[in-house]
Order: C-alpha cells, then sequence, then structure tokens
C-alpha cells in the first residue's frame, strides 16, 4: 500500500477504536476492508496492536509518567508498579468481570488473598464509595502496606494488622505508615483499638495522638486544624508546635486543638476574589480560547520555542469589600489545582511573580493578550508593561506538585499606596521556562471552582 | 471427567487463548466495551458447553466460532438498535476469515511488542502510556499536548504504523 493511502487508514482505523469516526468515516474503511486486501491486514493488525497494549497497558514503556499524571510514582518497567490506580481499578474491575461467570462455579479454585511480609492491614469494607487519589488498591479484602487513600465519597472500613479498625467518612485522606501509625491528612477517621494495641497512632497536621485503649474519632479540617472526639477510653494528645501534651477522656468534652492567639497566629480577615467586583482573566499569547478555562487561572512560560502558549492570570481584588485600616501585611492565598494542559514530567522547580498593577486601570470586558491591563507586547515573554507594574511576591511550586494550596506573602507590597485605592490588581507569571514545549501550564482555582476555594487577600493585622 | 477435572481443563484452555480471543472479539466489535460485554458472553457460553467441546480437538477454533455467532448476535441487535455503528455481515466473515488461526503466536507478539515500544521516541512513549496506562481519549491527550484533536490521532496513527513496522521487522 502506498505510504499516504496507508497513513489515510491509519486515521481512520485511530478513530474507528476511539469510537469517534463519524458514519461516513466508519463505512468508508468499512468498504476498503472489504474491497482492499491491504486494508484489511491492515486493520487486522493495528485493532490486534490495540488490543494487546489494552491488555498489557503498554508493558514495556520506558518513558516514567511520574508524579506529571499524579499517578504512583512511577519509572520503573515493572506493569504493576507502574499502574495508576485508575487502571488498577480497572484491571480488578476487569479482571473480576472477566471471571465471575466462569470462577463463580470453579469456587474451589478461588485462594483468598495472602497478605504480603510488608503488608500492614487490607481494606475490608466499602460502600458508595467513590476513590480519588491513592496510592494503595481500593477493592475490599486487598491487602495493602504503606501508602494513601483518598476516599471522595461514601465510607470504607480498614483493619491494621495490630487489630485497630478505622472507619473512613467522605471526604477524607488517610494515609497508613504500618500497623500501629497514620495520619490523617484530611477529613474524618474513627479508630476502634482493641486491648493489645494501645500506643497506636493517629496524627493530623497540627497533633499526635496516641490511643490507650479507646474508640475515637480524628478531624481535620481544610486549613490542617484537628478536632479529636473519644468515644470511649483515654487517648493523649500532643501537639509539638506548642509542646501541649493533654489526656482526653470521654467524660471529657471534645477537644479543638485550635491555636490560642498569639503575636504571629493574631485574627485574619480574608478578602475573597468573589466579594464585590472582584474579577479574573486569564490570557495567552495566541489568544486561542480553547486553550483556556472558565474555572481555572493559567500560567506558563514555554521559553521561546513555543512563545505563542505563554499564560498569564488576572486577579482583581475590590478593596472596598475589606477593613484595611489596621493591616499591616497582605498575602495572597491560591489553590493550585490539577492541570489539563502540558505535563509536570518537563518542568522543574517553577519560580511565579505576583506583580501589582501600579494604576486603577479598568479591565476590559474580554482579556487578550493585547488588551490585558499593562500589556507591553514589545516586552517579552510576558509582555507586562514594567513602567506600569511592580513585582510584589514570588513563589515557588516543586517539580512534580499540581495541587496544593500556597500562600504568598506580598512583602514588596507598599501598603500606604491602598490608602485610596478601590481596587487592586495583581497579575501571576511564571518565570522558570519548561524543559520542553511540552511542560505544564500551572492552574489555581478561581471563582468559578466548585472543588477549590478560590483566591483570597489575607489581611494581616500585626 | 468429574467436575473438578473438568473446571481444570477449561480454565487451562480459556487461559492460553484469552488474549487471542479478545483480539478476535475487538476486531469485530471496534467498541471496547461493547467488545467486553460480548467477550464475557462468550466465555460463558464456552463454560456452559464445555461438556460438548471434544479433548484432542483445537480449542481455538471452537472458542473462535462460538465467538463469532455472539459477535454476529450482538451486531444484529445493534443494527436494529441502530444505536452504534457495526460492521456489516459481509465485513464480519471477511474479518473471521482473515483473523489468525494461531493462537500461540500472541505471546510472541506481545514479547516483540514490549521490545517495539522501549524503542520509541520518549513523547511517543508518553503519549501510549496516556492512552493505554490511563486510558486517556485521544481528545484529553491532545488537551495535555496543546495539539488538535486531528493532528492528535495523526500522530497516535504514525506511532501505530512505526509500531507496526517494528513488528513486522523483529
Amino acid at each position: 500500500m502506498k505510504e499516504k493511502s496507508e497513513s489515510h487508514y491509519a486515521v481512520l482505523i485511530e478513530k474507528v477504536l476511539d469510537q469517534q469516526a463519524s458514519t461516513e468515516e466508519f463505512r468508508s474503511l468499512e468498504s476498503a476492508i472489504i474491497s482492499r486486501p491491504e486494508v484489511r491486514d491492515l486493520y487486522l493488525e493495528l485493532s490486534s496492536q490495540h488490543t494487546l497494549l489494552r491488555q498489557t497497558s503498554g508493558a514495556g514503556l520506558l518513558t516514567p509518567l511520574s508524579h506529571s499524571l499524579a499517578a504512583p510514582q512511577a519509572g520503573t518497567v515493572n506493569e504493576n508498579l507502574t499502574k495508576s490506580p485508575k487502571h488498577l481499578r480497572y484491571q480488578i474491575g476487569m479482571a473480576i468481570a472477566s471471571l465471575a461467570a466462569v470462577l463463580a462455579l470453579a469456587y474451589a479454585w478461588i485462594t483468598p488473598p495472602v497478605p504480603s511480609e510488608d503488608s500492614h492491614g487490607k481494606l475490608t469494607k466499602s460502600a458508595s464509595a467513590r476513590w480519588g487519589e491513592c496510592t494503595l488498591p481500593t477493592t475490599t479484602e486487598s491487602f495493602f502496606g504503606a501508602g494513601e487513600l483518598e476516599l471522595l465519597e461514601g465510607t470504607a472500613e480498614i483493619i491494621l494488622h495490630s487489630g485497630v479498625s478505622i472507619q473512613l467518612e467522605a471526604p477524607v485522606r488517610f494515609e497508613i505508615l504500618n500497623a500501629m501509625k497514620t495520619y490523617v491528612h484530611y477529613g474524618t477517621a474513627v479508630a476502634n483499638v482493641p486491648d493489645g494495641a494501645e500506643g497506636f497512632r493517629m496524627d493530623t497536621p497540627d497533633a499526635e495522638v496516641t490511643d490507650f485503649g479507646t474508640i475515637f474519632a480524628v478531624s481535620v479540617n481544610a486549613t490542617g486544624q484537628s478536632t479529636v472526639d473519644v468515644i470511649e477510653g483515654e487517648v493523649e494528645i500532643f501537639r509539638p508546635t506548642q509542646q501541649i501534651r493533654q489526656r482526653l477522656t470521654d467524660k471529657k468534652e471534645s477537644w479543638e486543638m485550635s491555636r490560642p492567639p498569639t503575636p504571629l497566629e493574631a485574627p485574619q480577615h480574608f478578602l475573597p476574589l468573589s466579594a464585590g467586583t472582584g474579577r479574573h482573566g486569564s490570557v495567552i499569547a495566541n489568544n486561542d480560547q480553547s486553550h483556556l478555562q472558565q474555572n481555572l487561572l493559567l500560567v506558563k512560560h514555554p521559553g521561546d520555542t513555543s512563545h505563542a502558549y505563554t499564560r498569564k492570570a488576572y486577579l482583581r481584588f475590590d478593596l472596598t469589600q475589606a477593613n484595611l485600616e489596621q493591616c499591616r501585611t497582605l498575602s495572597l492565598s491560591l489553590n493550585q489545582v490539577q492541570s489539563p494542559y502540558g505535563l509536570a514530567a518537563f518542568v522543574t522547580d517553577c519560580h511565579f511573580t505576583i506583580h501589582m498593577l501600579k494604576t486603577e486601570e479598568t479591565w476590559p470586558d474580554t482579556l487578550t493578550w493585547q488588551t490585558a491591563p499593562a500589556s507591553d507586547l514589545n516586552n517579552r515573554p510576558f509582555a507586562l508593561d514594567r513602567a506600569n507594574t511592580q513585582p510584589i511576591g514570588t513563589f515557588t511550586i516543586p517539580e512534580g506538585q499540581q495541587e496544593g494550596q500556597i500562600e504568598v506573602p506580598l512583602d514588596k507590597l507598599p501598603m500606604n499606596t491602598l490608602e485610596n485605592r478601590q481596587s487592586l490588581t495583581l497579575i501571576i507569571t511564571r518565570d522558570t521556562a519548561e524543559t520542553s514545549k511540552l511542560g505544564l501550564a500551572h492552574a489555581f482555582s478561581n471563582q468559578n471552582s466548585l472543588t477549590a476555594q478560590e483566591p483570597r487577600l489575607i489581611l494581616h493585622k500585626h | 471427567m468429574n467436575e473438578s477435572e473438568s473446571i481444570t481443563s477449561f480454565l487451562q484452555s480459556l487461559s492460553s487463548h484469552e488474549r487471542w480471543l479478545a483480539g478476535y472479539v475487538h476486531t469485530l466489535i471496534p467498541n471496547a466495551a461493547d467488545a467486553e460485554d460480548v467477550l464475557q458472553e462468550v466465555k460463558l457460553a464456552l463454560w456452559e458447553n464445555f461438556s460438548q467441546f471434544e479433548p484432542g480437538t483445537s480449542f481455538a477454533a471452537w472458542s473462535k466460532q462460538v465467538a463469532y455467532y455472539r459477535a454476529l448476535a450482538y451486531r444484529q441487535k445493534k443494527a436494529i438498535e441502530n444505536k452504534r455503528l457495526t460492521f456489516s455481515e459481509e465485513c464480519f466473515e471477511i474479518l473471521e476469515e482473515h483473523y489468525s488461526d494461531h493462537p500461540q503466536t500472541i505471546s510472541e507478539q506481545t514479547k516483540r511488542l514490549s521490545k517495539c515500544l522501549a524503542k520509541l521516541p520518549a513523547k511517543w512513549q508518553t503519549m501510549i502510556a496516556l492512552r493505554y496506562k490511563e486510558e486517556f481519549s485521544i481528545k484529553e491527550i491532545a488537551l495535555r499536548f496543546e495539539l488538535t484533536e486531528a493532528a492528535c490521532y495523526k500522530t497516535m496513527s504514525r506511532i501505530r504504523l512505526n509500531l507496526k513496522k517494528c513488528l513486522t521487522a523483529s
């Protein structure tokens, strides 16, 4: 077959296998399969290749997906180690579906799973569970070692080899360190600790909770503050930052580890982006709107090779909605979220700058690379008019990080310039260029995001 | 043959033909989810009728025949419902006739494919990994790579042709 014709049919086959072929394309391929033996053979070969790749998950690939996709740590050729939770669930689902009909009859053949030497427990139950990013298997009765489980919906039960049973209530992110030590990143977990497992630990971002034979619940809120409820028995709570150790029993009320006021932790006030006339926007150098999303702030520095995809984000806070009188400093709270554009594997640690717009320029209805405030097209790569902007803060996102809350002190912001202002416009640029043009466009939530908090200015009064 | 021996024999036969059989059903039914459903039906039918299979004859030929009729039944059902694009009966017959009758070649092919994948450029390997490890659609891959969908289809088909060439050469 001529190369051009082969390429044409290979694209058609690709579309058919992806279930995206139009009726016309499908029929065109079908007709060629019937009338042209070389197209028939091409279809048989490519379809067979597609099925084999599905079945083997591309075993043999040397390029790691790494953390770029928030998959479990990959990087080896070992097929089992590189499977993501999503794929693992698919594979397990497929395996179960595949054999259910047959093996239901061959019950005698099914051997219960056996724990490996380094397993710490197993998932025993789950109800209406929808799992998020997990580094551990999420099928019931599967044994696991150290790792994390993120339950987005429903409930689940874990039993550790120490005998401790733990109920997880969504939404929760829970980490198993070993059979006697666990960690609640956020959400609620209830531990039932039997005799003999005293000393079991369930730590949180702000406390170490040690059991003395109890049933107790630990909840961690979005800001990392913990609440401990003892249902039965006694626990010890230790707060490392303040070196406070306290015993809590079922006779006492629950203990919320809210921090006592200190000069460093004076009450804070927030100015959310959505307050008043607050606005946001992202612009891309080629003005291609298909590379922007309404619910994301997008920032990218592709370097000289692909300037067209440079993106910067704009935030305008309505200062009339905040009381700045006693405010001494400001910081900007951002939520980094999973980006649909580019790959994290192709960016290193990335440094960002927050610029302040010196004047209160009016924003046009639609922001473009050319019309966005303080645009100077001659000033590559970010097209920022230096005379009308001023860098007021910087932050760094480590290589591989795709999610998380970031607080940026705006320590170069001259607070006196805010006195008579109605609004404050901030522009976010990334100073670090990517190592390949496939690099990640960093994404942050804005006020349209349903799952992550919008940007906020934090007003510090100390 | 008692029940236990029968189960053993069936599972051994099925496991050595499973990938080949799956490839056959997926070739006739390009819609992956539908193909998997049909494959489950085929496996169940094979078990239910295993007593009719004559030891010493070709399990491949027998299972292929069962799969063909199940796939055909699916095609007829979908044709009536008009919900899916399915190959015509004539196309089915041609694909049936020319699909390899040698299940043993599949394990060889799997090994060769693995070696060929390792030879692909890093970007192509990443695309294959997204497609088959992470189950991204072409649309999602296109977004990741800042490509148009058309360009992404073209690249994926080039990768496939490259793999085909490598498989043939090796």
